[in-house]
């Protein structure tokens, strides 16, 4: 366990952008900068003894009137050495856009959509980056922190506009 | 479409003057066999589907989004409704969750109890599963045997916890309840002839020489694939992975139970089938294991600042009733930090992210739900098969719409 973590830190050291982060609970934690997310990845992925073939998940988090704003999070897997390691990428509020982990892996895609749809964090190189938990044409990101919790939504089924006017 | 294995290329290999105008066929939002709310757009040239789009969220609740204006312990309740065909294991896989982050354990016994539900419930989740697929492929009599084994063990679940269907068992730290007196008599004797019910339905269904035309080589996974696409449970290890979080992390001392990780070999709608079924005789093996190891003791955590006192204390003493308020108003106090922490689920790996701030509400709170990534390889085993085949490929991936939409 502690020589596959060593390995993991040798990885992260060939890129500028890597730095250690914290796991509450002592997992294997990493935060990267946009640029050198996917080049992590692949080189978790591509590691002949590491081996991270398989994608867990990738979300975010939101930072509402913080600097970055968001946090996109990715957790990869090796099923051979049993091992995770969950990478964080700050992006900022203004645009915020990583590139897509869909020409690794085949999981990103959809997870990557619903990123997209929920925080309206944009996946440069994503073959169809549309909606997929909410409809086209929902305006808004339901998962930002300025998103109300109460209201009705215009386009919604039961929407009662102003007046009783649907 | 790259990725589809040969078949599609027969289709746009054919002559011009053999290919068709090509068709768009809408299936579903409520179609008795896309197990729920699943739509399916199928662009078809004569019967062969030449591409699939799924479109999900029509049972979408924003789960995430109410999880972040509520305690630990509020938000159990929802979790009944993730998976609805094994609420009992949604519980365990929630608390387990939260108490990873809380940073605490549970008691032995609670251990047992969740042993005992998480398996009764990938049983009954099996069961079904196995129903509806065999009803889809035309198989009307093993849908009505697996529903007359599922309706014992909600009787089991009923007499458990008090509810069939919205259990919400678990609290932080342990259980709502111990087991009450005469239901492990009654557990008994659904495992004494479970074994039996199990060949009877693959009697019924293993040699069948329609089902195997049906189901064999029919949705293809290889194992390469099922990895890339982050498969998880029967589905991945139908595919010949033989990855099982209850072995590789053993939680809740399965590594203390005699059971085998079920693979497959081809990957196929049969492969899948076949898992299902071994996996439901070796969640019996648990059991019946659980039931002689069963241990005695607390069933909660006795941190007064992590688990509820016992109900009937709390009207009668001052410092649990002052416990009992903080925890249900203010709730468990959690570290400030990040977590990740999964469990194997009838369906695959359900995990439940967690980012807090400090105090008894989640700031963030992600499901990885099995259904959601396993649907997702959908277009990949469909495209380039004929339509028939679709209803037999949804069924052998086995998912739940209310877990996949959240």
């Amino acid at each position: 366990m502690s020589d596959l973590r060593e390995k993991v830190a040798l990885v992260a050291k060939g890129f500028d952008g890597v730095v250690a982060d914290e796991d509450l609970r002592g997992g294997i934690a990493y935060r990267s900068d946009a640029a050198s997310i996917h080049g992590f990845l692949k080189a978790l992925k591509e590691d002949p003894a590491l081996k991270f073939e398989m994608f867990v998940y990738v979300t975010a988090n939101d930072n509402y009137l913080d600097e970055p704003r968001f946090n996109v999070i990715y957790q990869v897997r090796s099923l051979e050495n049993n091992l995770d390691v969950r990478v964080r990428v700050p992006v900022p509020g203004e645009d915020p856009v990583v590139p897509t982990m869909t020409d690794l892996w085949f999981a990103a895609n959809w997870m990557e959509r619903e990123v997209w749809d929920m925080f309206g964090i944009r996946f440069e190189g994503h073959p169809k980056l549309e909606r997929i938990l909410m409809w086209e044409g929902f305006e808004g990101h339901p998962l930002r922190k300025e998103f109300p919790l109460l209201g009705n939504v215009r386009g919604t089924p039961g929407y009662v506009g102003k007046g009783g006017k649907r | 479409m790259s990725t589809t294995t040969g078949q599609i290329d027969i289709v746009l290999d054919r002559p011009e003057s053999a290919r068709g105008e090509h068709q768009i066929l809408n299936m579903g939002p409520s179609h008795p066999s896309t197990h729920g709310v699943l739509r399916i757009i199928l662009e078809l040239d004569g019967e062969m589907i030449v591409k699939a789009e799924p479109i999900i969220g029509y049972l979408h609740r924003a789960m995430e989004k109410i999880a972040e204006s509520m305690t630990f312990h509020m938000f159990i309740p929802y979790t009944d409704r993730l998976d609805y065909l094994a609420p009992l294991s949604n519980n365990v896989a929630v608390t387990m969750a939260q108490e990873h982050l809380l940073g605490i354990d549970v008691p032995d016994r609670a251990k047992s109890i969740r042993v005992l539900c998480c398996e009764l419930s990938r049983i009954s989740s099996h069961l079904l599963g196995l129903g509806a697929f065999a009803m889809d492929v035309g198989a009307m009599t093993v849908f009505l045997w697996c529903f007359r084994e599922r309706e014992r063990i909600y009787t089991l679940i009923e007499y458990l916890t008090g509810a069939r269907f919205t259990t919400s068992y678990t609290r932080v730290g342990g259980m709502a309840s111990d087991i009450p007196e005469g239901w492990i008599q009654e557990l008994n004797n659904f495992l004494a002839d479970f074994p039996e019910r199990v060949a009877e339905f693959s009697n019924m269904l293993n040699a069948n020489r329609i089902w195997v035309q049906r189901t064999k080589d029919v949705g293809v996974i290889s194992r390469e694939m099922a990895i890339n696409a982050g498969l998880t449970g029967p589905n991945l290890r139908g595919s010949g992975v033989a990855w099982d979080l209850r072995r590789e992390r053993p939680y809740l001392g399965y590594e203390q139970y005699d059971f085998d990780v079920i693979v497959g070999s081809v990957g196929d709608s049969y492969d899948r089938y076949l898992c299902r079924v071994e996996e439901m005789l070796q969640s019996h093996k648990i059991l019946v294991q659980a039931v002689d190891k069963l241990a005695t003791g607390p069933i909660r955590n006795e941190d007064p600042k992590i688990s509820l006192p016992e109900k009937s204390e709390t009207l009668m003493g001052m410092e649990q009733l002052i416990h009992q308020f903080i925890l249900i108003t203010e709730g468990q106090d959690a570290p400030v930090g990040e977590s990740y922490y999964g469990v194997e689920n009838p369906k695959g790996e359900l995990g439940f992210y967690f980012r807090s701030k400090g105090g008894g509400y989640p700031d963030r709170m992600f499901i990885r739900s099995p259904s959601f990534v396993n649907l997702a390889i959908l277009p990949h085993c469909i495209e380039g098969r004929y339509i028939s085949d679709v209803v037999a490929i949804l069924g052998s991936i086995d998912f739940v719409m209310g877990e996949c939409d959240r």
